[in-house]
Order: structure tokens, then sequence, then C-alpha cells
């Protein structure tokens, strides 16, 4: 085909494609026909004239509307319905399509207003998409579905195009003749982001954006694509490449927010606070994203529905599960082995959707001992279910659990003792062990019960119980003079909460989205308790002695006000309010009444300035063990001699939407946070001979900073750059003389990039690298004699006494690391397969971990002292991961 | 049991792990001036004065040159001495102190830097009554063990806030062959009574750092206290077999806030027998100091004993 030839089809092709898209819209109603008008001022009449000349329709209408001699209209082009409204913008009225014509009449009283709710749902699997805006374009309102995929918006009665969009889905357009209350759920497709061409349609007008500042979503599809440690997919890692969050020691899944500490994010499962989400010592969460559906992080201007931690919240919401059809996924790698499930249970009723996963070090290792005597082991695992059923339209009922267990155990001391065999009144040798565990767990479970009420309310009731212990148990077996006596001896420590909950989203109006609700918990803080049990076996009946640390039982109440509301067309506010109430010891109560405010102003539909003012009050701490999360760290409650920790947060920023899924957000905020807690310098952790209240000291801190972000989360090249600067800085009167120090893992400058790319529907790629400040560190400056104590021997070892001139008054070496990961898929027969490689720390860079002073002998036989780093992943280190989906 | 916590972390860390040396300007410190003393009643002053050097440097003090000193006993001037410069403990016998005594010691290099501390002896506590029986505890990771269960009475003064340890020493006399055998060794003891472990979270899988037996009257303050302690046979009989007598002493020392802190401080910045230092994931510990412009411990003491004798 000649090129001219070849252009002329192709144009044809798209004319008339776009003429059938065209058509598509205004086969839905004229009213959305587009006009181009040659003037700006003209007389009423006129105006409709020349929209009837320009296209079929034909209006009719009343002789008691308004019409003007001159009118002047904002714009001379838009559709038939927007050149309307700007016509009788005076006098509003009502428009009635017969189809081409238009009959115009006024309102007669106050234009009628009715509501449309629904769910905004996956069309295949039918699993609830949080926070999609659902809007209506030419009166520029809307609102966002919430946790439960529920929305509810109330509009003027007429026509009305109800818009849904979702990020990573295809925009969904509904047109209603809006005459009375409605149920529309909204269906949404997958973009299938291949070509790009398919998720540029309507973008979400940015009077529906959020007033949330401070507040980041991650598609859980980018965190799955991320490169990992040995192949683990880690939601906690992801969220350390934001900016705001830093991650503490490289290869911890710890977050430190905004200079706050570890203990001071509140990490949320469908609304069940955990209170330890470390496997393997901090090395991996337990968070197994074959389970979860959305992740958020509020890092500043919370709203009042959360309380109780002062730096950040992590809000992970586990898959409801697919009511279409049954799927599965099985998933191999070098740590451990996935395998979840998902599907209906009764069609359009209930559906289940659950996961387990588990490592396998225990296997390897007792393949390797089997002809060891003593044996050791180790493992974690992680299962999450979640149940759903619809009771009717207006109600539905969830329960989900999670249960997680890290455990090392061993067994030694084998022993062949003859015992008495009563019934043959003889003797038989068995085979004892002594065995110890170690290990730390969490229970979690809740039961929800979603209720709308009429079209505007919606009511969110839970229970949950969260259980966190850590644990150690050892059984000993004693045999003497043909006495054989077996005793077991237990510690655990955790926290236990029962709590009842009520969440209510009222939507009264466009302009306003109520929220209110409250909460009652009840804590048991196990703060070391020994449980012994001994002569087992002896004829003694068994002893039982429970002693040490008591229980501590701890009540919290929670209530909580927020508006969303629209100010004016352009400003919109969440203003709220949290008040809280602790029981401590001895029937002490602390109270707080948090304000919580936030702003938006929109310059443009692209463009918004936003700012946030906000409380927060935390009435529990961990007792930390060390500067690396340990299972021994211990969650203690306030008391009378320790006050809550209080932070006051401000932000103020800027969000550009580039494109849809496309943003560029700069945040600038200043958070001071009040009694924050710290050992003081001559105590720790493991001095027990004081009480735990007395070892510790209360400061303030306070972090100041800006962040970028430039977040794409569609397209085939996606993902994020992060920049933050910022310096957290802590005071306290009893640590480094009252003087200010840089408070631990504050970091002048966080640099993350995370970018993936979409060869084909085949093969992805995906990088990250991260560059970070060196963490402040406390080195000893000098070193001095240490005499023998008269009452005293001193530790091994110890041959002088250091001195610390300042806390924190060095940096390490900064720290920088790239990892790459490939995903390779391929389509079966039943399912797809997936090929997960990659490397982390792909130029082996040695960032350092710790740092310490070491002797070592030169080679002129002198004896040197240096400082070292120790670094912990030095070397590029691989992972490859298998998944089936079926 | 929280050992083996910690070593299974090491030795996760370990496996993954390597170390090099890297360049960080450590700030240069003037050397302090360290001084020691520790003072009981009818005592000499025994002084030690030395100068403290960089983290870097391989050794751990270094001598004072030209050094002075100038004592006060209850305010009243003793005079100035001149310290040698070839060792960094010297004794004076010429000064003797009573209970109570208000010490003060001022140290200084000539065209150096100058030091001063204060303390005073604290007044004795006396041990009322001993009372010792035999009994069977079952012991983690060892099964029944015989101890000696051992009550020390004593009256702890109201109004004052007091601070204390417990020191066991047994002694040993006999012969091997013909020689004349002596052995002096402070003992372990069960330490379960509330005054030295009245930590919440305290428990016995979970054992505390050793603080050799100091403790506070927090919890006794005033009070006729019978502190228990139970010593295991072991560690009382460990050589009996050669010896023809064997002494129990049990010391009930009376410190200053001063002697207590310090003590403590290098207990735990030594952590577990010095793994805080290998491993160096804990904050730092600060020593505890009563030296203004430098760094040490000056402190007076006093104790009363009581003993239990075994002869063969």
């Amino acid at each position: 085909m000649p090129e001219i030839l070849n252009h002329i089809y192709k144009s044809t092709i798209i004319i008339l494609l776009i003429l059938l898209v065209n058509t598509k819209l205004n086969g839905q109603n004229v009213l959305y026909t587009y006009v181009q008008l040659s003037k700006s001022t003209a007389s009423t009449e006129e105006f409709l004239l020349e929209i009837e000349d320009q296209t079929d329709v034909i209006f009719s209408y009343s002789d008691k509307l308004c019409f003007e001699e001159s009118k002047e209209l904002p714009k001379k082009n838009g559709t038939i319905k927007e050149i309307l409204n700007a016509l009788f913008e005076g006098c509003p009225s009502e428009y009635i399509v017969r189809g081409s014509k238009i009959i115009i009449k006024p309102y007669e009283g106050k234009p009628l207003k009715f509501t449309i709710k629904g769910y905004v749902l996956d069309k295949a699997t039918k699993e609830a998409l949080i926070q999609s805006n659902i809007y209506e374009e030419e009166l520029l309102l809307g609102t966002v579905s919430n946790n439960f995929g529920f929305y509810s918006i109330t509009l003027p009665q007429g026509f009305v195009e109800l818009s849904g969009s979702y990020v990573g889905y295809k925009d969904l357009h509904q047109y209603i003749n809006l005459t009375k209350d409605t149920i529309i759920n909204f269906l949404m497709e997958p973009s299938g982001e291949l070509g790009e061409v398919a998720v540029v349609g309507n973008r979400v007008p940015g009077r529906v954006k959020s007033t949330r500042i401070g507040s980041v979503d991650v598609p859980i599809e980018q965190i799955k694509n991320m490169p990992v440690y040995l192949g683990e997919v880690d939601i906690i890692k992801s969220i350390q490449l934001l900016p705001g969050v830093q991650s503490g020691s490289e290869g911890f899944s710890e977050l430190y927010v905004r200079g706050g500490g570890p203990d001071q994010n509140l990490i949320l499962l469908d609304d069940v606070p955990i209170y330890n989400v470390s496997h393997l010592f901090g090395f991996f969460s337990i968070f197994n994203a074959d389970a979860v559906n959305n992740v958020q992080i509020i890092k500043g201007g919370f709203p009042a529905r959360y309380g109780g931690r002062l730096s950040s919240v992590v809000d992970v919401r586990m898959y409801d599960g697919n009511q279409e059809e049954h799927k599965g996924t099985v998933s191999i790698g070098l740590l451990s082995s996935r395998v979840a499930a998902e599907g209906p249970l009764i069609k359009d009723k209930s559906s289940f959707s659950v996961s387990f996963r588990r490592t396998y070090f225990d296997i390897f290792t007792s393949i390797w001992q089997l002809s060891n005597a003593d044996k050791s082991r180790y493992y974690f695992y992680d299962f999450n279910t979640k149940l759903n059923y619809k009771l009717s339209d207006k109600d539905r009922l969830y329960f989900s659990a999670y249960l997680g267990k890290d455990q090392y155990g061993a067994q030694f001391n084998e022993q062949y003792i003859d015992v008495a065999n009563k019934t043959k009144s003889s003797e038989r040798q068995i085979k004892t062990y002594d065995e110890n565990e170690i290990g730390w767990r969490n229970y979690v479970g809740a039961v929800r019960w979603n209720h709308i009420f009429g079209s505007k309310m919606f009511a969110n009731t839970t229970l949950t119980f969260s259980d966190y212990r850590f644990f150690i148990e050892e059984k000993l077996n004693y045999f003497s003079d043909g006495n054989w006596s077996v005793a077991s001896q237990n510690y655990y420590s955790g926290i236990r909460d029962f709590s009842a909950k009520i969440d209510v989203d009222y939507v009264p109006s466009p302009k306003h989205y109520i929220r209110f609700g409250g909460s009652a918990i009840m804590h048991t803080f196990y703060p070391g308790i020994d449980v012994r049990l001994s002569g087992v076996n002896s004829d003694a009946a068994p002893v039982d002695t429970t002693f040490g640390g008591t229980e501590m039982l701890r009540n919290e109440f929670r209530l909580y006000v927020e508006d969303d509301l629209y100010i004016s067309s352009r400003l919109k506010m969440n203003i709220g309010g949290h008040f809280s109430l602790f029981q401590a010891e001895n029937d002490k109560y602390y109270w707080s009444a948090e304000p919580r405010l936030s702003a938006r102003y929109l310059v443009n539909d692209n463009f918004s300035i936003k700012a946030a003012y906000s409380h927060m009050t935390q009435y529990m701490h961990l007792l930390r063990t060390a500067t690396v999360a340990m299972p021994t760290d211990l969650w203690l409650p306030v008391s009378e001699n320790i006050a809550p920790m209080r932070a006051a947060q401000t932000a103020l920023g800027f969000e550009y939407e580039i494109g849809k899924g496309f943003n560029l957000t700069f945040e600038a905020y200043y958070k001071k946070m009040y009694d924050i807690l710290a050992y003081k310098e001559t105590a720790g952790y493991f001095d027990f001979a004081s009480d735990w209240q007395s070892k510790l000291t209360s400061g303030n801190g306070q972090s100041a900073g800006f962040e970028v972000l430039l977040h794409r989360k569609v397209g085939n090249l996606a993902g994020w750059f992060g920049y933050t600067y910022a310096k957290s800085t802590n005071q306290f009167d009893e640590l480094n003389n009252g003087k200010e120090f840089p408070a631990n893992f504050d970091r002048t400058h966080d640099v993350s990039i995370y970018t993936s790319y979409k060869f084909s529907k085949k093969t992805d790629m995906a990088v990250t690298w991260t560059f970070g400040t060196g963490n402040p560190i406390t080195l000893p400056e000098t070193k001095y004699y240490s005499p023998d104590l008269p009452t005293a021997t001193k530790p091994d070892g110890i041959t002088y006494n250091q001195y610390i001139n300042e806390r924190n008054s060095y940096r390490m070496p900064n720290f920088h690391r790239l990892d790459i990961g490939f995903n390779f898929r391929k389509e079966k027969e039943r399912g797809s397969r997936l090929w997960s490689i990659g490397v982390m720390n792909a130029y082996g860079r040695q960032n350092p971990f710790f740092l310490y002073f070491s002797d070592s002998e030169g080679e002129s036989g002198d004896v040197q002292r240096s400082l070292k780093q120790f670094s912990l992943f030095p070397i590029p280190i691989p992972y490859a991961r298998y998944t089936i989906n079926f | 049991m929280i050992n083996k916590l910690l070593y299974i972390l090491s030795a996760v860390i370990l496996l993954m792990s390597c170390e090099k040396d890297i360049d960080l300007d450590i700030n240069d410190q003037t050397d302090k001036l360290v001084m020691y003393a520790f003072i009981y009643q009818d005592s000499a002053l025994d002084l030690s004065i030395s100068k403290s050097q960089s983290i870097l440097a391989v050794e751990n003090y270094a001598l004072v040159d030209k050094g002075r000193f100038e004592l006060q006993i209850n305010d009243q001037a003793q005079g100035k001495y001149i310290l040698p410069s070839d060792t960094i403990w010297s004794s004076w016998s010429e000064f003797s102190f009573e209970e109570k005594d208000q010490i003060k010691i001022k140290a200084f290099e000539l065209e150096g830097d100058t030091v001063e501390s204060t303390t005073f002896i604290p007044h004795r506590i006396p041990i009322v009554q001993l009372d010792t029986n035999t009994v069977v505890k079952n012991v983690t990771d060892v099964g029944n063990v015989d101890m000696l269960r051992s009550v020390i009475k004593f009256q702890e003064p109201v109004n004052e806030v007091n601070y204390y340890q417990l020191h066991i020493v047994r002694e040993g006399w006999g012969k091997i062959g013909e020689k004349d055998y002596y052995t002096r060794k402070v003992i372990d003891f069960e330490d379960d009574d509330d005054v030295f472990t009245h930590g919440e979270q305290s428990g016995s899988l979970l054992p505390g750092i050793d603080f050799q037996g100091l403790f506070t009257d927090e919890l006794i303050n005033g009070k006729l206290y019978e502190l228990e302690v139970n010593i295991p046979r072991d560690n009382l009989l460990f050589a009996f077999e050669k010896e023809d007598k064997i002494k129990i002493t049990y010391y009930l020392y009376h410190h200053t806030y001063d002697y207590y802190s310090y003590l403590r401080s290098i207990i735990l910045a030594g952590g577990y027998e010095g793994f805080y230092r290998r491993l160096p994931i804990f904050e730092p510990v600060k020593i505890h100091s009563n030296v203004e412009g430098g760094l040490g411990l000056v402190s007076g003491m006093s104790f009363d004993s009581d003993s239990l004798v075994f002869n063969k």
C-alpha cells in the first residue's frame, strides 16, 4: 500500500473510532454533546439558538425561566449541560431529555437530592477497592470508598455522570437519571498497563483529591515486584523506601518515621494492632504479601480516627477473597515457601482467603544433624485467613485471623534411663533429652460486622484480639538414686489486647464526609512471668509455681469525630478531634484531647496546596533490649512515674498531579515530641536489679525536614523517587549533660529510587537504589585506668574504662545499595508461572552495621589499634523464587 | 538463657557479615587526670593518679610526671604532697580516717590540670545476727542442689538513703604435703532476695546481670531486715578434701552513692562478661565519676562482718 494511502487508511480508522466513542457518549445523553459557541456574550435566547443550529437538539422551555438580554459565559465551549448551567446560573433549572429534545424548566422549590451508594469492586474477583475515587465530573463533587469498598454520594436529581477511578484500573462512567436513592456498584477492570493508551482517560477531578497530607498508598503490585532479600516479599522493607521513613540498621524491618522511634508506629492488620512485626530477629516482617490487599502509611496529618502512636500509622488490609472463582498460588523461595488460596464459599454470599508461609531451615538442619545426639532447629511461619459472609444487601460479616511464630529449639543431653515397668515387674530403658525453646509469636483475630443504615451511613463494628508473646521454655530430666524426675520451666512476656470498636461513616451531603466512632481496649501486659513445673515423673505431685512479674491490666478508651468538608469549591478541610483515656495503676487516669486538622486548597485541577496540624498521645512504650529489634523488647504501659509521650506535628506541602497515577508531592514538616523515653546513661535492659521505671528518663525531641516524592503508580515504567532532608534531635536533662543530641537513626539526606519497567507481558525488571547519610553513633574518645575494686571482680577482659564525651556525636559512613530483580511470567494452560530472580547489594557495597575498636598486630609485631566497621551484607546476595498461580 | 538468644543473633549476623578498618576523625580530647581512692576507717590512704589516653592508643593510661595532691579531712588541711612519677598508686600511712569523716582530695599536675573530689566514710551497719541452715533448691540447668541458706539480720537506718553490698569470702587452710595451704576466694551466691531483684521483668530464665551483691534500702528503709541468700554447697566445699578448716565471712558493706554507681556502671558497661563490647548493638554505658575536672572515683566505705568456721 502506498504510504499516503496507508496514512489515509489509518486516519480514517482513528476518526471512525473517535466517532464511535463519541457516539457512544452521546448515546448516553444529548446533554453531554460537545459544542463550540461563536461568542461568549449574547442573549440567552441567542445562545440556545446557536446550540440548536450546531446540533440536532431542540429546546423546549418555560417562560418562567430567567432569560437575559446580555449574558457573558465563562467559556465558549463545553457540553450542552455545562453551557445551560452557566446560562441559568441565577435560577437553577432542571433538564429533561426526550430523545433529541431538551425540556428546560425552573426548579419549583428547593432542588431535590438523592443518594447513590454502593461498593467499588474488582470486576473479576469482587475484591474491595479501597480509597477509590467516585465523582461527578461536572459538579466536581466526589467521595472515596472506605476500607470495605463502600461509598455514598448525594447529588441533585436529574442526569448525572458518575465516574469511578482507581489506580491501575480503567475509569468507569455511569450515566444515571437520578430520580430516587439508588444503588450502583462499580465493577472496575484492571487497565493492563501494556501500551498505556488504556489508562489515559478522564482524570480524577482535582476537587475530589484528598485533604490528606503525609500519607502514601503503595500499590501491592509495586511491593511484590521489588527486589527482596532471599526472595521474601516484605511490605515493611518497601515502606522503608518512602521519604520520611528510615530503616534503622541495614536489613532490619524497623520503621523510624520523622524522627520517631520504632515503638511509635501503629501497625494495623485489618484494624488490629500488631506489637512485633519481626521474623528472624527483624530481618523479615510478618506480612505475607499474598494475603495483603492494600497498604497505606500515614506520617503526618493524622485523621482523627487514628490514635495511640506518635509517628505513623501503617494500615494493612487483607484480601477478602475472590467471590467469582477459586484461585491459588504456590511459591517456592530460598528461605520459605508460600501457598495461598481464595474463592467463593457460597456464590454471591461468601468467600474466603487463606495463605500460609513457612521456612525450612529446620528441615535442612534436621538432615545434617541426623547422626548427632544434640539437635537444634529454627523456623517461622505465618498463617492468614479471612472469611466474609453477606447477610443481606446491608449487612456483611467478616472474620480474619493471623497466626505467626518464630521458634528456635534445641535438644541436648541425651540420656538412657532405666525405669520400672509396672505391668511386667521389670525395667525398661527409655531415651530422654533435655530441651529448650525460644521464640515469639503473634495471634491476632477480628470479627467485623458491616451494616448500612439507610443510604448515607455505614457502620463497622469490630471485636479484636491480639496476643504477642516472647517465650523461653526449658525441660530438664533428673535421674539420681533410681528416681527419674522431669522439671520444666517457662518464662514469657508480652501483651494481650481485647478490644471492641465501632466506626461509622456518615455522608449527609457531598460536602461532608463525617466519620465518628469509639473503642474500648483491655490491655494485659506481661512484663515477665516464670512458671515452674517440677517432679512430673516422680512420685511427688507436680508443683506448679508462678512467680516473677505480675500481669498488668490496663484499660484504654477512645472516641473520635472528623469531617471531610468542603469550605468552598477550592478549599477542603478535614477537621476532627480524638479523645482518649488510659487507666494507669492505682486508678490513675491519663487523658488527652487531640485536635486534628488538615486542609487542601486547590489552585487548579492538578495542583493543590495542603497543610495539617495534629496532636498525638501514646500510652505505651517499648523497653528496648538493644539498638536492633530483639524479641526480648518489652511493651510496658505508662505509670504514675512515666507520663504518656505526646507529639504535635505541623506540615505544609503541595501535590501536583502530572497524570493519572503520577504525582509529585512536596512536604515540609515540624514535629515536637514530649516525654519520650530513653534509658539512663547508667542503666540497661538487663539491669534487673532496678525497677524498670527507675532505669528510664524522659525528655523531648524534635524533627524538621522536607520530603519530595515523585510517584508513578501506573504504566510500564513505574516506581518512585524519594528524597528526604531531615534533622531530628533529642534533649534529655539526664542524658548528654542535658545537651541536645542527634536522635538515633537521624539521617540528614535520604534518597530512594524504585523503578520497575515492564518489557512485555512476560518480563519486567525492578531496581532500587538507596542512599542515606550515615547513622549517628556514640563512640568513646578516651580510655583510662580501671582499677581492681576492693569489693568486686571486674568483668573478664575489661582492662580499662571508656569515656564518652557526647552522645551520637559521630556518624557512620554513608549508606548506599543497589538491588536488581527480574520477573519472568509465562501463561500456562491453567494459570501462570513466575520466576523471580535478582541480586541484593549488586555492587557489593560494605555498609556499616556497627563500629568498634580493635587491637591488631602490625607487620613489625607492634600492636595497633583501629576503628573497624562491621558490615552485615557485604557482598552481592542473589535470590530466586518460583511462583505458580492457578 | 538470654546468652543463647544473643549468641543465636551473633551467629546469624556473623554468617553474613564482614569487617574492615575505616577512617573516622576521633576528636582529640586532652588527656584527663584520673584519680582513684578507696578509703576505710582506721586505714591508710591509697591514692592512684594517672592520665587518660586516646581511645586509639594501645596503652590504657599514662603516668603523671609531676603530680601533687592536697588532702582535707573534715575541712582540716592535711598538707600538700608530691606523688611518685613511676607508679600510679601510692600509699600514705600518715593519714588515718574515722567513720563519718568528710574527705576532700585535690590533685594536680604541675603546669597541668587540677582535679578534685569529695567523699565521706559511711557509718558501719552492724550485722545483728547470722543464721544458717541447709536446704535443697531446684536450679535451672542443674537440678536439685544442696545449699547453705544464710540469713543476715541488720537494722536499716531510717531517714537515710543507703547503699549496700553483701560480699561473701571463703578462706581455706590446710597442708599439701609439708606446705601450708591457704586460699581466699569471693564466692557466688543466689541473690533471690527482693532487695537484689525487684524489677518486674526479672525471671530465672531471663537472668539479669550479676551486680555482685549490690543493693539499696529502697525496699527496706528503716526495717530490721533479714537478708536471705543461698550459697551452693559446691561453692563452699570445692577443695575441702585438702583443707583442715574453712571460714565463710559475710561482709556487709555500707557504700557511698558514688561507689555504688561506679560499680554498677562498670558492671553494666562490661555486660555479660564483656559481651556488650564485643557486639556493640547496645547503647554504651557512661561510667560514673565523682572527680571534678577529671575522671575516676574517690569513695569512703565501711563494713561489718560475721563468719562461720568449718573444721574437718
